[in-house]
């Protein structure tokens, strides 16, 4: 039981958002969730009302592909992933 | 509060997040923001380019980019921005410039993507009015500085170096001096 609630508690971190600069802490993350999971809820917080399917997210200068489970990125407690709005086809 | 006003204390309040993204804010006026953009990943860190993003009318009509030197504010031509922008189309596997010039080279560049003014301006995009855009949040000042990170800096991998060397001698190796 013990063993358990341990596995359960490596199974969360912390992920710091910054939708469009603003800054969102996402406590609890799941590891094994899809990382849209805790971008849906990073929106959410900081009052953006427009799908998620309209963002992309970086880490490191790499966009994440979201429907993937946050253990594939490897990412740190408390990494910092920039949350911003698509851009719309441009160029000639 | 004008809303350029707004769209300023907006990046004010998330400066230091742009900042360690390489975004330097340098100057303002009433109705613009002049900022640097370096590359804090590369070292020695460049600077990539400079620009004055002009607010005159928003949000009645989208945001102005121009393209400058940061410490002059003189305006670049096409040729005097030194980094590449590009935006990732599906098609294309190198991606679609997005800077672009509109007769020489020595001309100033304008960004055209959705959001930006000299894109909506330009006579190609007449079908794709900024009214279908205003109300998205694709010209507002955080968004715009983060487009212009996305496409160039984030994409910066190292410098571009050319060299022009003379051979101007041929150099003894006194280790084979018969003594």
């Amino acid at each position: 039981m013990k063993e358990e609630k341990e596995e359960k508690q490596l199974n969360l971190i912390s992920l710091k958002f910054s939708v469009t600069g603003n800054p969102i802490m996402i406590d609890n993350v799941n590891i094994n969730q899809p990382l849209l999971v805790s971008v849906q809820k990073a929106l959410e917080k900081a009052g953006n009302t427009r799908p998620v399917e309209d963002y992309e997210v970086l880490y490191n200068n790499v966009i994440l592909d979201i429907n993937q489970k946050v253990e594939t990125f490897g990412l740190l407690e408390s990494a910092v992933l920039m949350v911003s709005l698509k851009t719309g086809q441009g160029g000639k | 509060m004008t809303k350029f006003e707004a769209e300023f204390q907006a990046f004010k309040r998330n400066e230091d997040t742009y900042r360690a993204m390489g975004v330097v804010f340098l100057k303002r006026t009433p109705d613009s923001a002049n900022f640097l953009f370096s590359v804090p990943h590369i070292i020695p860190q460049p600077i990539a380019f400079g620009v004055k993003i002009d607010y005159k009318n928003w949000d009645a009509e989208p945001p102005s980019i121009q393209f400058i030197d940061p410490f002059s504010e003189r305006p670049l031509s096409f040729n005097e921005v030194k980094i590449g922008f590009f935006q990732k189309t599906g098609v294309d596997p190198f991606g679609q410039p997005i800077l672009i010039n509109l007769l020489q080279q020595s001309e100033p560049p304008f960004i055209c993507i959705p959001g930006v003014k000299e894109y909506h301006d330009h006579p190609a995009h007449s079908g794709d009015s900024w009214f279908l855009h205003r109300q998205q949040g694709e010209g507002e000042l955080c968004t715009i500085i983060e487009q212009l990170y996305k496409h160039s800096v984030a994409l910066a991998g190292g410098y571009n170096i050319q060299l022009n060397f003379n051979i101007v001698g041929i150099n003894p190796d006194l280790n084979k001096l018969v003594r």
